[in-house]
């Protein structure tokens, strides 16, 4: 029997290719008829012999069945190590083309690394923050409650967030947050400033929290005289008692009372203020109880089993419509629902899916740009492919080739990517403003991970698809004559032009959204705060109520205060407020000038705050019309005020407001204490520079009642103009306060530059990246149109030689070689500006002072992209006027 | 009496590669061989024989192909591969150990 090759094996299995069934039938058959001839042999007649051969072998259909079911087996292991090994030759393939090709390979692979590695950058940013559930049970059941008044939402008052608790069914748990303010003592150190939150026994239960140590509040325990226990945050408890387990148990000082600690709760518990570095039982007295007036509580809930937000909302909002003449104060008092989740992501869920946008525009500018370098590949392979596919490989089986190679290609690409990724998530992480929830979280994860090789996956596709189908085109003639130019050239270029259009149209969305944030950046920076910054030293002091209970003894501690810090060198000025700009923080209270009618349409709502005399010079705020604080506004004299100009002509337009006068708050006798004006200082953009500036209204510390201390904690802002660099100053100021209690800290030590550059920090951060993704766009698109007109060139050089010879000047060359390049560009541009136009209104939050049809940016960007398309396809059209027309003719 | 080799289990596999050592074979001319080896102590079941050469294939011991047969038929003619030159030798040592186990105390000396 002689042995066949593997090419005579492969070739019969073709021309003899017998189903397994039919095979085995056959096999089976032929050993029966054997058996029948040896019976015959033997002397048995056929008939017989045959009987015989068919009872010995028994139960042929059982047989039969057993071995076709192990040869199908057989087949299907086949059929699958086939595909691997193809998958594996294919591969290999793939990767001896690219290694012969490098400088293609290495800007194709490059421009895949940049786009995949940007877009997995900011998908891990926008997964750690925006994406991710939060970190308790069922965080879509939990619901933020706001007390809204005429669409503005605010803080609830005790009292209304009783009623709600006792009168709701929609949630199984009603949480009050207090966010405040807490001087720490333990024996070991000195005092210091700790921000936490008062919360009911409810919260922990709320949020489904996990104990790290020790437990959360009892139902005793959230009661007046009972709440001496005090839970930390697991990060402060890291930091400031080395996550030492025996400080449950120990008593520390808070506000001068003694609380024990009694647990250790995670820091993601940290729901609502972001930097609660303790929690301590809200238990309400009497007092808070019933009060309707004063907004402090930020509340949240836990929505009952099949309860919906719409079903919750509608019951809280009759709820509040009957509370509004229940209680006192409490017209016009709503409720109004939103989810935690949104709230807590809040402003960045926006701006991240932006700039996923946007990156996603550079990844997808990124494989037209590769998609074009196949092209331009794929017209040079037409003979290898042709050759292929006349040995017999299917158009199937050669674009299965081509797409491998792209596949290959964006793994490459991805692989690369992935390292940028790496330095660019931790790039982010350390330039980010600091205020940016649970960013720290972001990293290479598996999610990130599943991302980059989805994103390389289909990019391979995107960009593969196009230049695989053209490729694999079953051209053969055409290409297999002499040049490999087949007939496709036209339509190939027409395929790159409109590759070149798309992302020219890419690039110009991105640079308009990039242009509108730069215009804002520019036109927030010319914006005059209304107050000097510089050498401005500014820090926060709480006195804590068991040592400052009367409103006089406020009031000295805080003229002491100041007189000292006044006395330190170096202090050219100083003074005391309330509230200073660009801290977040704002007090607000509704008044109604005299003279109108007492109806809730007449009240005006103002910022309002508590100063020392020379707050003005201070800050350098001009005293416009009548005079500053001082020395006469004691606390027996007429309640005097100073209001900004924005509140001067809000109240009273058109009028003069120096001596106009405004009932203020309640007075020990329960009739308003009317104050009169008798200062307007200029505006200051106190919530930023993007806001509008708010009617400011501002109370004389020595005269400013208990109402308002207590709602402001009785804390001040110490603010001093110094002669030198404030940061040098913090050690004398803040002895020259411990002069006054040595167990006051100074907390929040800024100078009001820093206070100014953080307030931007966002803004900025924003639009630096999305100004990075529109330059990376730029480039990419640049170097797809050189990539075209060179090839134009490569391609045409016998033409272009031809028509020089025929005498076309330079010139005229020029402008021919010139012209093919921008027509796309051209088209590109006008269906990119349309396509801005209509989608630029998702930045319409993040635009200051323009619009988001800008002309100005309407107008520059496509200049500035015309410009950078021109010098791209002008420097390879200069080569074909250096073409010498005889070598052109001749090659 | 003659003795099913199915009955002799596992066995059946190495008999056949052992009939493959010698050269192709289609499936009647493995189970004839193995007959007239034993002096017919042996029936080797057709019911046991195909299932068993259909495994090895799919194992890789074994390879077929369709070719001539004495009598100018097509037949499988199914050959020993290297795989399965490993596997006979393998088998081979197993049968012996075991039947030396079972002499040493069936046949003492």
């Amino acid at each position: 029997m002689p042995r066949q090759g593997a090419f005579g094996r492969q070739l019969r299995s073709m021309l003899f290719k017998a189903s397994v069934s039919d095979e085995v039938d056959a096999e089976l058959a032929f050993h029966v008829e054997m058996r029948t001839r040896e019976y015959i042999a033997r002397g048995l007649d056929p008939e017989l012999a045959r009987a015989k051969a068919v009872g010995r072998f028994g139960d042929i259909k059982r047989v039969n069945d057993t071995c076709r079911r192990i040869g199908e087996g057989r087949e299907r292991d086949m059929r699958r190590a086939e595909w691997i090994h193809e998958l594996v030759q294919d591969a290999r393939y793939a990767l001896r083309q690219l290694a012969r090709m490098p400088g293609f390979t290495i800007v194709a692979a490059l421009t895949l690394a940049i786009g995949i590695g940007a877009t997995t950058a900011i998908f891990s940013v926008v997964h750690a923050v925006v994406l991710r559930p939060l970190p308790f049970t069922e965080p879509d059941q939990l619901v933020r409650l706001y007390s809204s008044r005429r669409g503005t939402d605010g803080s609830s008052s005790a009292a209304n967030f009783l009623a709600w608790r006792e009168r709701t069914k929609s949630f199984s748990r009603l949480v009050p947050v207090e966010y405040r303010n807490f001087t720490l003592i333990t024996s070991d150190r000195s005092p210091e400033q700790v921000t936490g939150e008062r919360v009911s026994a409810d919260f922990f239960p709320a949020l489904g929290t996990t104990f790290r140590l020790g437990r959360g509040f009892s139902k005793e325990e959230d009661q007046p005289g009972r709440a001496n226990v005090v839970v930390l945050n697991e990060r402060f408890w890291q930091s400031r008692f080395n996550g030492d387990s025996s400080v449950i148990g120990r008593t520390v000082r808070l506000n001068a009372l003694e609380h024990v600690i009694i647990g250790i709760a995670p820091a993601s518990s940290d729901v609502l203020s972001q930097d609660a570095k303790i929690w301590v039982p809200i238990a309400f007295t009497a007092e808070e109880r019933a009060d309707s007036r004063k907004g402090y509580l930020d509340v949240f809930a836990r929505l009952a089993p099949g309860v919906s937000m719409a079903q919750a909302q509608s019951e809280m909002s009759a709820i509040a419509k009957r509370l509004e003449t229940e209680l006192e104060d409490n017209r016009e008092n709503g409720v109004r629902l939103a989810s935690l989740t949104q709230t807590f992501v809040g402003q960045y869920r926006s701006r991240l899916l932006i700039l996923l946008g946007a990156v996603g525009f550079v990844l997808l500018i990124a494989c037209v740009n590769v998609a074009n370098l196949l092209l331009a590949r794929g017209a040079t392979r037409g003979k290898e492919i042709a050759i292929r596919a006349a040995l017999g490989a299917g158009r199937g089986r050669v674009l299965r080739q081509l797409l491998t190679e792209s596949v290959v290609l964006a793994g490459v690409g991805g692989i690369i990517g992935l390292g940028l990724a790496f330095w660019s998530v931790r790039l982010l992480k350390a330039a980010a403003p600091s205020e940016v929830p649970r960013l720290d979280q972001a990293g290479l994860d598996v999610p990130t991970l599943a991302f980059a090789l989805g994103a390389t996956l289909v990019s391979s596709i995107v960009f593969g698809i196009v230049p695989a189908l053209r490729t694999a085109r079953p051209d053969l003639q055409g290409a297999l004559r002499a040049g490999g130019r087949g007939s496709g050239t036209v339509t190939r270029d027409r395929v790159r032009q409109l590759l070149v259009a798309a992302e020219v149209s890419l690039s110009l969305i991105l640079l308009v959204g990039a242009g509108l944030l730069i215009r804002s950046a520019i036109l927030l920076q010319r914006v005059q705060p209304g107050f000097e910054t510089s050498r401005i030293f500014t820090a926060w002091v709480a006195l804590p109520p068991a040592q400052y209970d009367s409103v006089a003894s406020v009031r000295l501690a805080y003229e002491r205060i100041m007189a000292e810090v006044r006395a330190v060198p170096g202090v050219e000025s100083a003074a005391g407020v309330t509230v200073i700009p660009m801290t977040g923080l704002s007090a607000q209270a509704a008044f109604i000038p005299e003279g109108r009618a007492d109806d809730p349409s007449n009240s005006i709502s103002f910022n309002f705050r508590i100063a020392t005399p020379g707050v003005f010079r201070t800050l350098g705020i001009p005293v416009k019309q009548g005079r500053d604080f001082d020395d006469r506004d004691v606390a027996a004299a007429p309640c005097v005020l100073i209001v900004n100009e924005t509140a001067a002509r809000k109240a009273w337009p058109n009028e003069n407001a120096i001596g106009k006068r405004i009932p203020g708050v309640r007075g020990p006798d329960g009739n308003r204490i009317m104050c009169s004006v008798v200062g307007i200082v200029g505006d200051a953009h106190d919530d930023g520079l993007r806001e509008a500036v708010r009617p400011q209204l501002y109370f004389a510390s020595a005269q400013a009642p208990a109402p308002l201390w207590n709602a402001m904690q009785r804390s001040m802002f110490l603010i001093a103009r110094t002669t030198s660099e404030p940061g040098t100053m913090t050690k004398q100021l803040q002895a020259a306060v411990a002069r006054v209690d040595p167990t006051l800290p100074l907390f929040d030590i800024r100078s009001m530059d820093e206070r100014i550059s953080a307030s931007l920090a966002t803004g900025k951060f924003n639009t630096v990246l999305l100004a990075m993704l529109g330059a990376i766009g730029l480039l990419l698109a640049a170097v797809g149109i050189y990539g075209v007109v060179a090839y134009f060139v490569t391609q045409r050089t016998g033409e272009i030689g031809l028509r020089m010879a025929l005498g076309a000047t330079p010139k005229q060359v020029l402008r021919l070689v010139v012209g093919q390049g921008m027509r796309p560009v051209i088209l590109g541009i006008a269906v990119g500006a349309a396509f801005a136009a209509a989608g630029s209104r998702l930045l319409s939050s993040l635009v200051f002072g323009i619009g988001t049809t800008d002309p100005v940016t309407f107008a520059l960007v496509p200049i500035v992209l015309a410009a950078v398309a021109l010098a791209a396809s002008v420097i390879p059209a200069r080569r074909a006027i250096r073409v010498e027309p005889t070598q052109a003719l001749q090659s | 009496m003659a003795v099913a080799a199915k009955d002799l289990h596992g066995t059946l596999d190495a008999l056949v590669l052992k009939t493959l050592s010698w050269g192709p074979r289609h499936g009647y001319a493995i189970a004839r061989w193995l007959e007239d080896t034993s002096r017919e102590e042996l029936v080797i079941e057709e019911g046991s024989l195909y299932p068993s050469l259909y495994r090895m294939e799919r194992r890789g011991w074994i390879e077929a192909e369709w070719g001539e047969s004495e009598l100018g038929r097509k037949a499988k003619l199914y050959r020993l591969t290297a795989v399965g030159k490993k596997q006979l030798r393998a088998e081979t040592e197993e049968w012996a150990r075991f039947a030396g186990a079972v002499s040493r105390i069936l046949l003492p000396a």
